[in-house]
């Protein structure tokens, strides 16, 4: 399918749903966002995208973003219609899975290191969400992908396959580790001054 | 900048916060309260200058978008570390961290990072450049130069989108049009020399 008439079907379908879609080229491809404002809405947009059939050449990176609630999915298309590309976060905390996407450079080292400097709870949280899929060991990447929380996190993980199921399931975890990014930064904001409209110190 | 007057304020916020609050005590332990507040004014100013050169560049036309539609911000932690929008995406940041004098900007656009190494290095920082990352130590800078790190971080944003233009925005600046444009560079080197030009023009914020 031609790249144009993806970004038709993306737009009609985002509109549609209530979002506004946007169109931006970037670093690794052409990149359709769809600003929508709920979590369910962010997955049926996911799940149309799935259904579309990748173009030739390029790579087209999508991703639902939710507004100040960060709650974004992505889909990126290569030749190869199973690359799922999904990014879920809050204001204060963004996770970004690969998989057989384009690496970003990251490196599971720091990747470990990054678990060990934030919360014990989201970590083991994180930790829990792939473990035993198979595929994954040794394929966690890492890049430092800073939020306004300061705490963030951006996976890439390539070289398996999600089923529908699994997809639910992750999506169901990012749910529960929403909460505890919300708690976060809900701590964070207590103690934030406002010092222009651009401006916060978190004291 | 007023940094006397600035660092008599934050100390005073800093002891009230201390007295109940442990992650403050300990920093004021570990940094002493001059040095905590002084690093906590120097982000201040450097978000000061960051947010004039953003409506600068906004004003003029070189980015594809409207930050203020997008939530730019500037957040400062009491750690003396400051983290700043330097893109669309929302997870787009840069950071600078006064205690291990550093700064980190990520990105994979080799040309957008040639440039704003080059910005940095201005400024007499050291910086290495990674796939996904420049990192730069800062630790030889003065107290002015830390602060003119920020208004950089105001040029970068849209610079991979002005690079793909082929610098077309900067043709409607006169000066940069002057000493750049009509210089015969191109690229990389054509978005340095108009960057330089024009936070020259504007005085880096100030």
């Amino acid at each position: 399918m031609r790249e144009d008439k993806i970004a038709e079907l993306f737009s009609e379908k985002c509109r549609s749903l209530g979002g506004t879609p946007y169109l931006n080229e970037e670093a690794f491809g052409l990149a359709m966002r769809c600003k929508i404002g709920s979590y369910e809405k962010a997955k049926e947009m996911l799940w149309f995208v799935r259904g579309l059939e990748a173009p030739d050449e390029r790579e087209i990176y999508f991703s639902v973003d939710g507004g100040d609630n960060l709650r974004s999915f992505g889909y990126s298309l290569k030749k190869d219609p199973k690359n799922i590309y999904i990014i879920r976060g809050h204001e204060g905390i963004n996770i970004k899975l690969m998989i057989k996407g384009k690496p970003l450079g990251l490196i599971q080292k720091k990747f470990e290191e990054y678990l060990d400097s934030i919360t014990e709870e989201l970590s083991n949280g994180l930790r829990s969400l792939f473990q035993g899929k198979p595929g994954l060991g040794g394929t966690w990447r890492f890049k430092r992908d800073s939020s306004s929380g300061g705490y963030s996190l951006d996976i890439a993980l390539y070289g398996t396959e999600f089923k529908d199921e699994e997809l639910e399931a992750i999506f169901q975890n990012a749910e529960n580790t929403q909460k505890e990014a919300q708690e976060i930064l809900d701590n964070l904001k207590k103690n934030a001054v406002q010092v222009s409209d651009r401006t916060a110190i978190l004291f | 900048m007023d940094l006397p007057s600035c660092i008599n304020e934050i100390s005073g916020k800093l002891r009230e916060k201390a007295s109940n609050d442990e992650t403050v005590r300990d920093i004021v332990r570990r940094k002493g309260l001059e040095k905590a507040s002084k690093d906590i004014c120097l982000l201040l100013e450097g978000s000061r200058r960051w947010d004039k050169t953003l409506s600068l560049f906004k004003e003029r036309g070189l980015y594809h978008a409207d930050p203020d539609s997008f939530g730019f911000e500037f957040t400062i932690f009491k750690e003396g570390i400051a983290e700043v929008r330097v893109g669309f995406e929302p997870s787009h940041k840069a950071r600078v961290d006064l205690n291990r004098m550093r700064v980190e900007y990520y990105d994979m656009s080799k040309n957008v990072k040639w440039v704003v190494k080059n910005l940095f290095e201005d400024l007499g920082a050291k910086c290495k450049t990674e796939v996904d990352s420049l990192i730069c130590d800062i630790s030889g800078l003065s107290d002015e130069d830390i602060v003119r790190i920020f208004p950089r971080f105001a040029a970068v944003v849209s610079m991979n989108v002005r690079l793909n233009e082929g610098g077309e925005r900067w043709m409607r600046d006169p000066i940069a049009k002057q000493e750049c444009f009509d210089k015969g560079l191109k690229d990389e080197e054509l978005e340095l020399c108009c960057v330089r030009t024009f936070l020259e023009e504007i005085h880096e914020g100030r």
